[in-house]
């Protein structure tokens, strides 16, 4: 988290008047423009904004200073998004398997988890993921220090868009063999840093890409 | 057959995080699509149990996301042309929605009014304050 967002919580912590309506001032378009984007009504949206800052003072004892305050409000905007889409019957119900605790087991068909991938407590589930966040930090920041824009670009589009290699290359000015180069080296990269980690690569079928279907 | 929807873009969808435009498209798909209703089944149950896939982990967690700063020169047309360019694709391809709202926000703050923004910012101060108060007095 930036050193001012830092002293701004300390200061909101510490009881200062001011320093939350710094706050709200700060946070409150971007949290209004991203409502819009998903609901028109301008009531709904100031109340799911005004909901979203209730949030986070219920959750400020709580909260972890190493995570970037907008990221943290964004998140809780879209549950109080889900809830009013629930509410109001436009999205399915998934609350009651969002809450799930790492105790229960829900079976999934074999099919649904892939070959290789084993059923793991919530707990161990999160510790693999955190390393790969880790690992996957890591590796952006590189590329961002480096500059490398267009190769970002294409790694973003291929993992978390899964757009199609031809019309990244496209879109990217790049030959397809550049796109297909690019995604495997990072493969290559992640895999490599989690075996030394330790951490079980089976658990992401993104990085077997030739066993997907 | 190539699905138009990706495993990431439905749990993008489960978790009200998929651009606007998409997503419109995905319900209309989902009314007639038994494949793609079940797919979708299939992500809401991996999400139950705590799955996320490498492209829900770095959605999620914004990484590569620009600055509000860098995004104030994307508005101004003053970055390099490779930065410019991942900043267009990061936005309207992957369609990130907090790097949208972020610009929309900064684009507003230049054309809006500052007295409408600052009543915006005050009806939610005192919309809040009081819990805020209770909150610590609650702790004291």
């Amino acid at each position: 988290m930036a050193e001012v967002d830092k002293l701004l919580i300390q200061e909101i912590r510490s009881g200062a008047d001011d320093a939350w309506m710094r706050f709200v001032d700060r946070f409150s378009g971007r949290l209004q423009a991203f409502v819009r984007k998903k609901i028109r009504d301008s009531a709904t949206v100031e109340d799911i904004v005004q909901e979203t800052f209730i949030g986070f003072i219920n959750s400020l004892p709580n909260f972890d200073e190493s995570r970037p305050i907008d990221s943290f409000l964004f998140t809780i905007c879209r549950y109080r998004i889900i809830d009013h889409f629930k509410k109001t019957g436009r999205r399915p119900d998934i609350s009651s398997l969002t809450t799930t605790d790492s105790q229960q087991q829900i079976e999934l068909p074999d099919a649904i988890r892939g070959a290789s991938t084993i059923y793991r407590s919530g707990e161990r589930r999160r510790a693999e993921e955190n390393a790969l966040l880790q690992i996957l930090q890591q590796e952006v920041t590189l590329l961002i220090e480096n500059e490398a824009w267009i190769k970002l670009a294409c790694l973003e589009l291929i993992f978390v868009s899964s757009t199609p290699n031809k019309e990244i290359a496209e879109l990217l000015q790049l030959s397809q063999p550049q796109v297909a180069s690019f995604k495997h080296e990072f493969v290559d990269k992640i895999k490599r840093q989690m075996l030394r980690l330790g951490v079980n690569a089976d658990l992401f079928p993104e990085l077997y890409p030739d066993q997907q279907a | 057959m190539f699905d138009e929807f990706s495993d990431t873009d439905l749990a993008a969808y489960l978790e009200e995080d998929l651009d606007a435009n998409k997503a419109s498209k995905l319900e209309a798909t989902l009314i007639n699509d038994k494949h793609l209703q079940d797919r979708l089944h299939t992500i809401r149950l991996q999400i139950a149990v705590g799955e996320h896939s490498l492209g829900s982990i770095w959605r999620q967690n914004n990484l590569g996301c620009p600055s509000r700063k860098t995004l104030g020169g994307y508005l101004l047309g003053i970055l390099p042309n490779d930065q410019k360019l991942f900043i267009q694709s990061h936005i309207e391809i992957r369609g990130c929605l907090t790097c949208q709202a972020n610009l929309a926000d900064l684009e507003e703050q230049q054309t809006q009014n500052q007295e409408e923004l600052t009543a915006r910012a005050t009806r939610y101060y005192k919309s809040s304050i009081g819990h805020l108060s209770q909150r610590r007095q609650d702790e004291s």
